[in-house]
Protein backbone atom coordinates (compact mmCIF):
# COMPACT_ATOMS: atom_id res chain seq x y z
CA UNK A 1 0.00 0.00 0.00
CA UNK A 2 2.29 2.16 0.93
CA UNK A 3 5.85 1.94 -1.22
CA UNK A 4 8.65 4.50 -0.42
CA UNK A 5 9.39 6.94 -3.40
CA UNK A 6 12.36 8.88 -2.60
CA UNK A 7 14.04 9.64 0.74
CA UNK A 8 15.59 13.40 0.36
CA UNK A 9 17.87 15.00 2.80
CA UNK A 10 14.93 16.22 4.51
CA UNK A 11 11.69 14.15 4.08
CA UNK A 12 10.79 11.14 2.70
CA UNK A 13 7.84 10.28 0.13
CA UNK A 14 5.87 7.64 0.31
CA UNK A 15 3.59 6.60 -3.03
CA UNK A 16 -0.04 5.79 -1.69
CA UNK A 17 -3.63 5.79 -2.35
CA UNK A 18 -5.85 8.55 -1.59
CA UNK A 19 -9.43 7.66 -2.07
CA UNK A 20 -8.82 6.31 -5.42
CA UNK A 21 -5.94 8.68 -6.43
CA UNK A 22 -2.38 8.16 -6.94
CA UNK A 23 -0.71 10.35 -3.85
CA UNK A 24 2.36 11.34 -2.24
CA UNK A 25 2.75 11.29 1.18
CA UNK A 26 5.79 13.43 2.29
CA UNK A 27 6.93 12.69 5.59
CA UNK A 28 9.51 15.45 7.42
CA UNK A 29 11.60 13.43 9.21
CA UNK A 30 13.54 14.36 12.65
CA UNK A 31 16.97 15.46 12.57
CA UNK A 32 18.79 13.88 15.39
CA UNK A 33 21.52 15.84 15.22
CA UNK A 34 20.06 19.00 15.98
CA UNK A 35 18.06 20.00 19.53
CA UNK A 36 14.31 18.49 19.96
CA UNK A 37 12.72 21.95 20.17
CA UNK A 38 14.63 23.54 17.27
CA UNK A 39 14.12 19.98 15.25
CA UNK A 40 9.95 20.36 16.01
CA UNK A 41 9.66 24.18 15.30
CA UNK A 42 11.48 24.11 12.14
CA UNK A 43 9.39 20.85 10.74
CA UNK A 44 5.89 22.20 11.90
CA UNK A 45 7.03 25.62 10.27
CA UNK A 46 7.84 24.14 7.23
CA UNK A 47 4.94 21.77 6.76
CA UNK A 48 2.41 25.05 7.38
CA UNK A 49 4.83 26.93 4.65
CA UNK A 50 4.89 23.97 1.86
CA UNK A 51 0.89 23.27 2.73
CA UNK A 52 -0.26 27.21 2.01
CA UNK A 53 2.51 27.63 -1.08
CA UNK A 54 1.35 24.54 -3.06
CA UNK A 55 -2.53 25.89 -2.90
CA UNK A 56 -1.07 29.70 -3.26
CA UNK A 57 1.22 28.96 -6.41
CA UNK A 58 -1.34 26.84 -7.57
CA UNK A 59 -3.83 29.95 -7.75
CA UNK A 60 -1.06 32.31 -9.60
CA UNK A 61 -1.21 29.96 -12.21
CA UNK A 62 2.07 27.58 -11.31
CA UNK A 63 1.31 23.78 -11.69
CA UNK A 64 2.07 21.95 -8.21
CA UNK A 65 0.72 18.88 -7.05
CA UNK A 66 -2.97 19.72 -5.38
CA UNK A 67 -2.55 19.42 -1.59
CA UNK A 68 -4.88 16.47 -0.43
CA UNK A 69 -4.01 16.34 3.76
CA UNK A 70 -2.21 18.15 6.36
CA UNK A 71 -0.90 16.20 9.47
CA UNK A 72 0.99 18.79 11.77
CA UNK A 73 1.57 16.44 14.52
CA UNK A 74 3.58 14.34 11.97
CA UNK A 75 4.58 17.02 9.75
CA UNK A 76 3.29 15.28 6.95
CA UNK A 77 1.41 16.16 3.95
CA UNK A 78 -0.12 14.06 1.39
CA UNK A 79 -0.39 15.27 -1.90
CA UNK A 80 -1.02 14.64 -5.40
CA UNK A 81 1.27 12.25 -7.11
CA UNK A 82 3.05 13.63 -10.22
CA UNK A 83 3.77 10.67 -13.40
CA UNK A 84 6.86 13.12 -14.47
CA UNK A 85 10.58 12.99 -14.59
CA UNK A 86 12.98 15.56 -12.78
CA UNK A 87 14.34 18.45 -14.64
CA UNK A 88 17.53 17.67 -13.29
CA UNK A 89 17.75 14.40 -15.21
CA UNK A 90 16.17 15.74 -18.71
CA UNK A 91 18.34 18.54 -19.00
CA UNK A 92 21.58 16.63 -20.32
CA UNK A 93 19.07 14.46 -22.87
CA UNK A 94 17.40 17.88 -24.30
CA UNK A 95 18.45 19.34 -27.67
CA UNK A 96 19.62 22.87 -26.96
CA UNK A 97 16.30 24.47 -28.62
CA UNK A 98 14.70 22.12 -26.52
CA UNK A 99 16.26 23.42 -23.26
CA UNK A 100 15.62 26.98 -24.03
CA UNK A 101 11.83 26.21 -24.27
CA UNK A 102 11.94 24.29 -20.87
CA UNK A 103 13.86 26.95 -19.18
CA UNK A 104 11.87 29.62 -20.74
CA UNK A 105 8.47 27.92 -18.93
CA UNK A 106 10.19 27.76 -15.90
CA UNK A 107 11.04 31.46 -16.30
CA UNK A 108 7.80 32.76 -16.89
CA UNK A 109 6.50 30.53 -13.80
CA UNK A 110 8.64 31.89 -11.30
CA UNK A 111 7.88 35.44 -13.10
CA UNK A 112 4.11 34.38 -11.79
CA UNK A 113 5.00 33.30 -8.20
CA UNK A 114 6.59 36.66 -7.48
CA UNK A 115 4.15 38.98 -8.78
CA UNK A 116 1.73 36.80 -6.66
CA UNK A 117 4.26 37.90 -3.85
CA UNK A 118 5.65 34.73 -3.25
CA UNK A 119 8.80 33.15 -3.37
CA UNK A 120 9.66 29.57 -3.49
CA UNK A 121 12.89 29.56 -1.41
CA UNK A 122 14.90 26.77 -3.04
CA UNK A 123 14.85 26.57 -6.48
CA UNK A 124 16.95 23.52 -8.04
CA UNK A 125 16.05 21.20 -11.29
CA UNK A 126 15.56 18.63 -8.50
CA UNK A 127 12.68 20.74 -7.42
CA UNK A 128 11.16 21.00 -10.65
CA UNK A 129 9.24 18.22 -12.62
CA UNK A 130 7.91 17.83 -16.31
CA UNK A 131 4.99 16.28 -15.51
CA UNK A 132 2.16 15.24 -18.24
CA UNK A 133 1.71 17.25 -21.54
CA UNK A 134 4.91 18.53 -20.82
CA UNK A 135 3.39 21.26 -17.96
CA UNK A 136 5.94 21.93 -15.28
CA UNK A 137 5.55 21.51 -11.68
CA UNK A 138 6.94 23.36 -9.15
CA UNK A 139 7.37 20.96 -5.70
CA UNK A 140 9.37 21.29 -2.20
CA UNK A 141 7.85 24.77 -0.89
CA UNK A 142 9.35 23.93 2.50
CA UNK A 143 11.33 27.51 2.26
CA UNK A 144 8.51 29.65 0.54
CA UNK A 145 8.05 33.20 1.88
CA UNK A 146 5.28 35.15 0.94
CA UNK A 147 7.03 38.86 -0.09
CA UNK A 148 6.90 41.35 -1.98
CA UNK A 149 10.57 42.61 -1.88
CA UNK A 150 12.95 42.52 -5.00
CA UNK A 151 15.75 41.49 -2.92
CA UNK A 152 13.66 38.06 -2.53
CA UNK A 153 12.93 37.74 -5.61
CA UNK A 154 16.26 38.15 -6.63
CA UNK A 155 17.64 35.24 -4.30
CA UNK A 156 14.91 33.08 -5.54
CA UNK A 157 17.48 33.16 -9.36
CA UNK A 158 20.38 33.59 -7.59
CA UNK A 159 19.81 30.31 -6.08
CA UNK A 160 18.13 28.90 -8.90
CA UNK A 161 21.18 30.07 -11.42
CA UNK A 162 24.14 28.76 -8.83
CA UNK A 163 22.09 24.73 -9.11
CA UNK A 164 22.67 25.51 -12.43
CA UNK A 165 26.22 26.46 -12.29
CA UNK A 166 26.86 23.67 -9.89
CA UNK A 167 24.45 20.49 -11.67
CA UNK A 168 24.30 21.90 -15.01
CA UNK A 169 27.47 23.62 -15.58
CA UNK A 170 27.93 22.93 -19.47
CA UNK A 171 24.63 24.06 -20.15
CA UNK A 172 23.89 26.16 -17.51
CA UNK A 173 24.06 29.75 -19.77
CA UNK A 174 21.69 28.37 -22.23
CA UNK A 175 19.37 27.94 -19.61
CA UNK A 176 19.98 30.70 -17.61
CA UNK A 177 19.74 32.99 -20.44
CA UNK A 178 16.36 31.04 -21.48
CA UNK A 179 14.77 31.77 -17.30
CA UNK A 180 15.49 35.61 -17.80
CA UNK A 181 14.02 36.08 -21.36
CA UNK A 182 10.54 34.02 -19.49
CA UNK A 183 11.33 35.69 -16.60
CA UNK A 184 11.26 39.38 -18.17
CA UNK A 185 8.42 38.41 -20.91
CA UNK A 186 6.14 37.71 -17.38
CA UNK A 187 7.61 39.71 -14.53
CA UNK A 188 7.34 43.09 -16.96
CA UNK A 189 9.43 46.27 -16.49
CA UNK A 190 10.69 45.43 -13.09
CA UNK A 191 12.52 42.49 -14.44
CA UNK A 192 15.73 43.95 -14.64
CA UNK A 193 15.73 45.35 -11.44
CA UNK A 194 15.27 41.92 -10.08
CA UNK A 195 18.38 40.98 -12.27
CA UNK A 196 20.17 43.26 -10.78
CA UNK A 197 20.04 42.35 -7.07
CA UNK A 198 21.02 38.72 -8.66
CA UNK A 199 24.02 40.45 -9.30
CA UNK A 200 24.39 41.96 -6.24
CA UNK A 201 23.58 38.94 -4.04
CA UNK A 202 25.89 36.98 -6.54
CA UNK A 203 28.57 39.25 -5.85
CA UNK A 204 28.65 38.90 -1.90
CA UNK A 205 29.82 35.49 -2.39
CA UNK A 206 33.98 35.15 -1.59
CA UNK A 207 36.18 35.76 -4.59
CA UNK A 208 33.89 35.55 -7.26
CA UNK A 209 35.85 36.90 -9.93
CA UNK A 210 38.55 34.53 -9.46
CA UNK A 211 35.67 31.61 -10.32
CA UNK A 212 36.33 30.55 -13.83
CA UNK A 213 32.85 29.00 -15.16
CA UNK B 1 63.98 16.79 -1.61
CA UNK B 2 61.47 18.69 0.24
CA UNK B 3 59.30 21.65 -0.46
CA UNK B 4 58.75 24.74 1.95
CA UNK B 5 55.58 26.08 2.38
CA UNK B 6 54.71 29.66 3.73
CA UNK B 7 51.08 30.82 5.17
CA UNK B 8 50.02 34.54 6.10
CA UNK B 9 46.80 35.47 5.07
CA UNK B 10 45.58 36.44 8.03
CA UNK B 11 46.61 35.81 11.59
CA UNK B 12 48.88 33.11 11.47
CA UNK B 13 52.38 33.31 10.03
CA UNK B 14 53.43 29.17 9.49
CA UNK B 15 56.21 27.31 7.74
CA UNK B 16 55.91 23.96 6.91
CA UNK B 17 58.28 21.71 5.19
CA UNK B 18 56.99 17.81 3.41
CA UNK B 19 58.48 15.71 1.17
CA UNK B 20 57.69 13.87 -1.69
CA UNK B 21 55.30 11.62 -0.56
CA UNK B 22 53.72 14.51 1.40
CA UNK B 23 54.62 13.81 4.86
CA UNK B 24 54.91 16.75 7.34
CA UNK B 25 59.26 16.86 8.29
CA UNK B 26 57.87 20.79 10.07
CA UNK B 27 55.11 22.81 10.72
CA UNK B 28 56.15 25.68 12.77
CA UNK B 29 53.38 28.60 13.29
CA UNK B 30 53.74 32.15 14.90
CA UNK B 31 49.88 33.74 15.25
CA UNK B 32 49.55 37.20 15.62
CA UNK B 33 46.37 38.01 18.50
CA UNK B 34 45.48 41.28 19.23
CA UNK B 35 45.40 42.53 22.59
CA UNK B 36 41.72 43.82 21.87
CA UNK B 37 39.47 43.89 19.06
CA UNK B 38 39.65 41.55 15.68
CA UNK B 39 42.76 41.20 13.63
CA UNK B 40 44.35 44.29 12.27
CA UNK B 41 45.73 43.99 9.28
CA UNK B 42 48.52 46.08 9.33
CA UNK B 43 49.08 44.63 12.90
CA UNK B 44 49.43 41.15 11.68
CA UNK B 45 51.85 42.78 8.95
CA UNK B 46 54.28 43.50 11.27
CA UNK B 47 53.90 40.57 13.30
CA UNK B 48 54.67 38.19 10.34
CA UNK B 49 57.74 40.17 9.28
CA UNK B 50 58.94 40.46 13.02
CA UNK B 51 58.66 35.96 13.83
CA UNK B 52 59.40 35.31 10.11
CA UNK B 53 63.23 34.43 10.26
CA UNK B 54 62.14 32.84 14.01
CA UNK B 55 59.67 30.21 12.31
CA UNK B 56 62.15 29.30 9.76
CA UNK B 57 65.00 28.51 11.69
CA UNK B 58 62.49 26.58 13.93
CA UNK B 59 60.71 24.93 10.46
CA UNK B 60 64.28 23.93 9.49
CA UNK B 61 65.51 22.33 12.61
CA UNK B 62 62.87 20.17 13.12
CA UNK B 63 62.59 19.32 9.62
CA UNK B 64 66.84 18.94 10.50
CA UNK B 65 67.35 19.58 6.58
CA UNK B 66 69.92 21.84 4.51
CA UNK B 67 69.02 24.41 1.98
CA UNK B 68 70.08 22.51 -0.88
CA UNK B 69 67.84 20.05 0.13
CA UNK B 70 64.61 22.48 -0.85
CA UNK B 71 63.45 21.93 -4.31
CA UNK B 72 60.47 24.00 -3.91
CA UNK B 73 58.86 27.31 -2.18
CA UNK B 74 55.21 27.20 -2.47
CA UNK B 75 53.58 30.57 -0.18
CA UNK B 76 50.04 31.47 0.23
CA UNK B 77 49.10 33.86 -2.55
CA UNK B 78 45.20 34.52 -1.25
CA UNK B 79 42.93 35.07 -0.83
CA UNK B 80 43.51 36.96 2.29
CA UNK B 81 44.79 40.21 3.84
CA UNK B 82 46.58 42.30 1.50
CA UNK B 83 49.66 43.39 4.04
CA UNK B 84 50.11 40.08 5.39
CA UNK B 85 49.85 38.69 2.57
CA UNK B 86 52.71 40.58 0.97
CA UNK B 87 54.92 40.01 3.84
CA UNK B 88 54.84 36.09 2.95
CA UNK B 89 54.94 36.44 -0.80
CA UNK B 90 58.34 39.11 -0.67
CA UNK B 91 59.53 36.57 1.83
CA UNK B 92 58.94 33.50 -0.32
CA UNK B 93 60.42 35.39 -3.29
CA UNK B 94 63.63 36.21 -1.52
CA UNK B 95 63.88 32.47 -0.37
CA UNK B 96 63.15 30.87 -3.95
CA UNK B 97 65.13 33.68 -5.40
CA UNK B 98 68.69 33.25 -3.08
CA UNK B 99 68.28 28.86 -3.64
CA UNK B 100 67.36 28.90 -7.42
CA UNK B 101 64.37 26.88 -7.14
CA UNK B 102 60.83 27.81 -8.00
CA UNK B 103 58.22 30.11 -6.60
CA UNK B 104 54.51 28.54 -6.54
CA UNK B 105 51.88 30.20 -5.59
CA UNK B 106 48.96 28.64 -3.61
CA UNK B 107 45.19 29.20 -3.40
CA UNK B 108 44.65 29.18 0.28
CA UNK B 109 41.06 27.91 0.49
CA UNK B 110 42.54 24.74 -2.25
CA UNK B 111 45.31 24.32 0.24
CA UNK B 112 42.94 23.51 3.18
CA UNK B 113 41.18 21.27 1.27
CA UNK B 114 43.86 19.53 -0.59
CA UNK B 115 45.40 18.84 2.92
CA UNK B 116 42.15 17.86 4.68
CA UNK B 117 41.99 15.21 1.58
CA UNK B 118 45.53 13.98 2.16
CA UNK B 119 44.60 13.51 5.67
CA UNK B 120 41.15 11.75 5.83
CA UNK B 121 42.47 9.84 2.40
CA UNK B 122 39.18 10.92 0.87
CA UNK B 123 38.56 10.27 -2.62
CA UNK B 124 35.58 12.42 -3.84
CA UNK B 125 34.31 14.35 -1.27
CA UNK B 126 32.15 16.86 -0.41
CA UNK B 127 33.93 19.62 1.51
CA UNK B 128 32.82 21.74 4.11
CA UNK B 129 35.46 24.64 4.91
CA UNK B 130 34.34 26.87 7.75
CA UNK B 131 36.70 28.99 8.90
CA UNK B 132 37.16 33.20 10.06
CA UNK B 133 36.94 34.09 6.31
CA UNK B 134 35.24 31.36 4.66
CA UNK B 135 31.81 29.28 5.09
CA UNK B 136 31.56 27.01 1.52
CA UNK B 137 30.51 24.17 0.30
CA UNK B 138 32.12 22.55 -2.37
CA UNK B 139 32.75 19.44 -4.24
CA UNK B 140 35.48 18.51 -7.43
CA UNK B 141 33.17 18.11 -10.24
CA UNK B 142 35.13 18.56 -13.88
CA UNK B 143 38.57 19.44 -12.24
CA UNK B 144 36.79 22.64 -10.92
CA UNK B 145 35.72 22.71 -7.16
CA UNK B 146 32.14 23.92 -7.42
CA UNK B 147 30.60 26.13 -5.33
CA UNK B 148 27.03 24.50 -3.70
CA UNK B 149 25.84 26.73 -1.25
CA UNK B 150 28.09 29.54 1.11
CA UNK B 151 27.31 32.35 3.77
CA UNK B 152 25.66 35.59 1.67
CA UNK B 153 27.14 37.57 4.69
CA UNK B 154 29.83 36.76 7.09
CA UNK B 155 31.46 33.94 7.48
CA UNK B 156 30.80 31.56 10.58
CA UNK B 157 34.00 31.83 12.06
CA UNK B 158 33.69 35.36 11.73
CA UNK B 159 30.14 35.32 13.39
CA UNK B 160 31.77 33.49 16.17
CA UNK B 161 34.35 36.12 16.61
CA UNK B 162 32.53 39.23 16.87
CA UNK B 163 30.03 37.63 18.85
CA UNK B 164 32.94 37.13 21.05
CA UNK B 165 34.49 39.96 20.92
CA UNK B 166 30.77 41.84 22.19
CA UNK B 167 31.19 39.61 25.40
CA UNK B 168 34.48 40.66 25.92
CA UNK B 169 36.43 37.33 24.79
CA UNK B 170 39.69 37.35 23.62
CA UNK B 171 40.68 37.00 19.72
CA UNK B 172 40.21 33.71 18.72
CA UNK B 173 36.93 33.57 20.45
CA UNK B 174 35.20 30.03 18.67
CA UNK B 175 37.02 27.97 21.15
CA UNK B 176 36.07 29.86 24.30
CA UNK B 177 32.33 29.71 22.95
CA UNK B 178 32.53 26.03 22.81
CA UNK B 179 33.89 25.72 26.11
CA UNK B 180 31.17 27.99 27.24
CA UNK B 181 28.20 26.11 25.52
CA UNK B 182 28.94 22.88 27.42
CA UNK B 183 28.44 24.68 30.75
CA UNK B 184 24.90 25.88 29.34
CA UNK B 185 22.41 23.51 31.11
CA UNK B 186 18.87 23.35 29.24
CA UNK B 187 18.68 26.92 28.11
CA UNK B 188 17.95 27.02 24.48
CA UNK B 189 16.89 30.49 23.26
CA UNK B 190 15.29 30.40 19.88
CA UNK B 191 17.48 32.61 17.43
CA UNK B 192 16.71 33.43 13.97
CA UNK B 193 17.98 30.01 11.63
CA UNK B 194 18.54 31.58 7.84
CA UNK B 195 18.72 28.93 4.87
CA UNK B 196 18.13 29.79 1.59
CA UNK B 197 18.41 26.43 -0.86
CA UNK B 198 22.11 25.31 0.28
CA UNK B 199 23.06 29.18 1.13
CA UNK B 200 23.20 31.20 4.83
CA UNK B 201 23.27 34.08 6.44
CA UNK B 202 24.62 34.49 9.95
CA UNK B 203 24.02 38.28 10.73
CA UNK B 204 20.82 38.46 11.70
CA UNK B 205 21.71 35.12 14.20
CA UNK B 206 24.66 37.69 15.24
CA UNK B 207 22.09 40.75 16.44
CA UNK B 208 19.84 38.60 17.90
CA UNK B 209 22.67 36.51 19.58
CA UNK B 210 24.29 40.17 21.18
CA UNK B 211 20.56 41.44 22.13
CA UNK B 212 19.80 38.36 24.10
CA UNK B 213 23.37 38.71 26.22
CA UNK B 214 22.28 42.84 26.63
CA UNK B 215 18.70 41.19 27.87
CA UNK B 216 21.05 39.86 30.79
CA UNK B 217 20.48 36.12 29.84
CA UNK B 218 23.43 34.29 30.58
CA UNK B 219 26.67 34.14 28.04
CA UNK B 220 26.61 30.24 28.57
CA UNK B 221 23.12 30.02 27.38
CA UNK B 222 23.97 32.53 24.81
CA UNK B 223 26.85 30.57 23.49
CA UNK B 224 24.94 27.35 23.71
CA UNK B 225 22.10 28.62 21.84
CA UNK B 226 24.18 30.35 19.33
CA UNK B 227 26.34 27.50 18.45
CA UNK B 228 23.23 25.05 18.39
CA UNK B 229 21.26 27.16 15.64
CA UNK B 230 24.69 28.11 13.72
CA UNK B 231 25.65 24.58 13.48
CA UNK B 232 22.04 23.31 12.95
CA UNK B 233 22.30 25.44 10.02
CA UNK B 234 25.31 23.86 8.27
CA UNK B 235 24.36 20.57 9.31
CA UNK B 236 21.00 20.94 7.21
CA UNK B 237 22.84 22.24 3.99
CA UNK B 238 25.56 19.75 4.26
CA UNK B 239 22.41 17.06 4.38
CA UNK B 240 21.35 18.52 1.55
CA UNK B 241 24.46 18.82 -0.69
CA UNK B 242 24.81 15.25 0.22
CA UNK B 243 21.66 14.39 -1.35
CA UNK B 244 22.05 16.72 -3.99
CA UNK B 245 25.45 15.67 -5.19
CA UNK B 246 25.34 12.19 -4.27
CA UNK B 247 29.20 12.17 -2.81
CA UNK B 248 29.83 9.05 -0.68
CA UNK B 249 32.48 11.17 1.78
CA UNK B 250 32.36 13.97 3.71
CA UNK B 251 35.03 15.95 5.08
CA UNK B 252 35.20 19.23 7.07
CA UNK B 253 38.13 21.80 7.45
CA UNK B 254 39.20 25.33 8.50
CA UNK B 255 39.31 26.57 12.01
CA UNK B 256 35.71 26.23 12.92
CA UNK B 257 36.36 22.10 12.19
CA UNK B 258 37.98 21.88 15.49
CA UNK B 259 34.77 22.31 17.52
CA UNK B 260 33.75 18.82 18.85
CA UNK B 261 29.97 19.64 18.76
CA UNK B 262 29.94 20.70 14.81
CA UNK B 263 31.91 17.57 14.23
CA UNK B 264 29.43 15.40 16.27
CA UNK B 265 26.33 17.10 13.96
CA UNK B 266 28.18 16.56 10.42
CA UNK B 267 29.01 12.77 11.96
CA UNK B 268 25.15 11.71 12.17
CA UNK B 269 24.40 13.99 9.20
CA UNK B 270 26.60 11.65 7.28
CA UNK B 271 25.51 8.45 8.50
CA UNK B 272 22.17 9.48 7.68
CA UNK B 273 23.38 9.86 4.17
CA UNK B 274 25.24 6.66 4.37
CA UNK B 275 28.28 8.91 4.16
CA UNK B 276 32.03 8.24 5.05
CA UNK B 277 32.68 11.42 7.79
CA UNK B 278 36.04 12.36 8.28
CA UNK B 279 37.96 15.66 9.97
CA UNK B 280 41.24 17.40 9.68
CA UNK B 281 43.49 16.81 12.90
CA UNK B 282 42.64 19.50 15.11
CA UNK B 283 46.14 21.01 14.67
CA UNK B 284 46.07 20.96 11.01
CA UNK B 285 41.94 22.44 11.13
CA UNK B 286 43.71 26.08 11.23
CA UNK B 287 45.89 28.17 8.94
CA UNK B 288 49.25 26.34 8.67
CA UNK B 289 52.69 26.21 6.48
CA UNK B 290 52.20 22.57 5.83
CA UNK B 291 49.28 22.78 3.57
CA UNK B 292 51.19 25.23 1.56
CA UNK B 293 53.71 23.30 1.27
CA UNK B 294 51.60 19.98 0.16
CA UNK B 295 50.22 21.83 -2.22
CA UNK B 296 53.48 23.53 -3.81
CA UNK B 297 54.19 19.27 -3.81
CA UNK B 298 51.26 18.75 -6.04
CA UNK B 299 51.59 22.08 -8.22
CA UNK B 300 55.56 20.74 -8.72
CA UNK B 301 54.00 17.10 -9.71
CA UNK B 302 51.28 18.27 -12.00
CA UNK B 303 54.00 20.34 -14.23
Amino acid sequence: MSQLLAKGAEASLYLENFYGYPSVRKYRRPKPYRLPQLDAKLRTDRTIREARSLAAARQSGVATPILYQVDLENATIVMEYIAGQRVKEQVPNLKKTQRQRLFNGIGKAIARLHLNEMTHGDLTTSNLLLGPSHLIYFVDFGLAMVTNNIEDFGTDLHLLRRALLSTHHTHWEVCYNAVQEGYSAAFGDRSDEVFRKVEAIESRGRYITERIR
Amino acid sequence: MVILGIESTAHTFGIGIVDTTGQILADVKAVYSPQEGGIHPREAAEHHQAYALHVLSKALTQANISHDQVKGIAFSQGPGLPPALRIGAVFARSLATSLSVPLLGVNHCVAHIEQARFFTKANHPLVIYLSGGNTQITTLIARRYRIFGETLDIALGNMLDMFAREANLKHPGGPKIEQLALQAKNGYHELPYTVKGMDLAFSGLLTASKQLLSQGVSLEEVSYSLQETAFSMIAEVTERALAHTQRKELIVTGGVAANARLKEMLQIVAEEQSAQFASVPRKYAGDNGSMIAYNGLLLLQAG
